[in-house]
């Protein structure tokens, strides 16, 4: 199951730890950390596509997150504010690679940076991550970070535009050209799967 | 209804009506391009629901705090870099009228005291060198350039001098990220 941060105690104590760190309190802004460094920390893997580069995007979100708290509305989702500068920091990052000419591609195998004890099990996470990874690389950078919010983070459309700064028909039509996207680029990747379906779908059961 | 209209429903989050989904289903049975695409993103959406959440390395925390330190420590620096800069920035100006006093052929008893004040210094008569040197060629060249070319050149230099301290505000006073 996905981990979400929810219950009214965790809001409080999470408002308490903001506080408190606007009061310069850098450990209760350590707690914050702990409690959402997962969340940003897959947020920015999803949307990079290795572990270095979501290390460095999300130890980045927590900084400027820190420096940013004085802009926090408290009465929003803290959640959904980190999210919303991680989202961004790494639409800049994807951004000035393209400036750069670099592309996913350049990267070296994808890496999983999970603590798996059993080495089969470490394979075929690493396998799924691969998967998925090699599908939204081929989506633009915001499209896959409305998909990554959409179906990680359980984000509503409204979440969705407050946190990429967009219109909630705009994300409506971003999240549908990205499903489009992803099953032509499944069809291109795995068209035996395809075949499969079609067959154990279609085919007479004579033959 | 043309085949977009069905593409276009395998991929959209409203709920289509009993009528709608007839008509997609029997679409589907008769066009590949569409039974392809949906069973695609069947396989897709399970993938995006099933794969599990990426997780940081143990310790992300404690690197957090080292990188808010050495970024801490690196503004200090670069603040202390900054107010040394904006400081000397200060001091040439204030010295760039009293220099050109200094190189004005009638001195007052005052200005003299200052500049023997001055010549205690030995760096005084180096920059006082420069100075005359520079205040020369600029005397000549006065005479030859024209009073238009004397406004654009003045306006160069205060460009130049607006350039600098909005560099200096951004690199010495702006908030860094440490690598």
């Amino acid at each position: 199951m996905k981990p979400t941060v929810q219950g009214e105690d965790i809001k409080e104590q999470e408002l308490r730890w903001v506080q408190q760190a606007l009061a310069g309190d850098t450990e209760a802004f350590v707690q914050l950390i702990e409690l959402y460094q997962r969340s940003v920390y897959n947020l920015c893997y999803r949307m990079l596509g290795n572990a270095e580069d979501a290390e460095d995007a999300a130890q980045e979100t927590f900084l400027r997150a820190f420096h940013s708290l004085r802009k926090f509305d408290q009465q929003r989702s803290f959640a959904t504010w980190l999210l919303s500068i991680a989202a961004h920091h790494c639409i800049d990052q994807i951004r000035k690679r393209k400036m750069t000419a670099f592309s996913l591609e350049d990267i070296p195998d994808l890496e999983f940076a999970s603590h798996d004890p059993l080495p089969e099990t470490a394979i075929g996470l690493r396998e799924d991550q691969q998967r998925i990874q090699q599908l939204l690389k081929n989506l633009s950078e915001t499209d896959r970070a409305a998909i990554v919010l959409y179906y990680w983070y359980d984000f509503s459309y409204e979440e969705i535009a407050q946190s990429l700064s967009l219109t909630v028909s705009a994300v409506k039509s971003r999240l549908h050209r990205a499903r489009r996207a992803l099953a032509e680029s499944w069809l291109e990747k795995y068209p035996t799967t395809f075949r499969e379906v079609e067959r154990k779908g279609y085919e007479s059961p004579v033959f | 209804m043309n085949h977009r209209f069905f593409e276009e429903r395998l991929f959209a989050d409203e709920t289509l009506s009993p009528k709608e989904q007839i008509l997609l289903e029997e679409h589907i049975q008769t066009c590949e391009r569409c039974r392809a695409l949906r069973a695609a993103w069947q396989e897709t959406e399970i993938e995006l629901k099933l794969t599990p959440w990426a997780a940081p390395q143990a310790g992300f925390s404690q690197r957090w705090r080292e990188r808010y330190l050495r970024q801490t420590a690196l503004n200090q620096q670069r603040r202390a870099l900054g107010v040394f800069l904006l400081t000397s920035l200060l001091a040439a100006l204030f010295a760039f009228p009293f220099f050109l006093l200094i190189a004005s052929p009638a001195q007052p008893l005052w200005l003299r005291v200052m500049i023997a004040l001055y010549n205690l210094s030995a760096l005084i008569p180096v920059v006082e060198g420069i100075w005359t040197f520079l205040s020369t060629v600029g005397r000549a060249m006065a005479q030859v350039i024209s009073p238009t070319l004397e406004i654009a050149l003045g306006m160069t230099f205060v460009g130049l001098m607006v350039i600098w301290l909005a560099m200096l505000r951004k690199f010495s006073f702006g908030r860094i990220r440490t690598p």
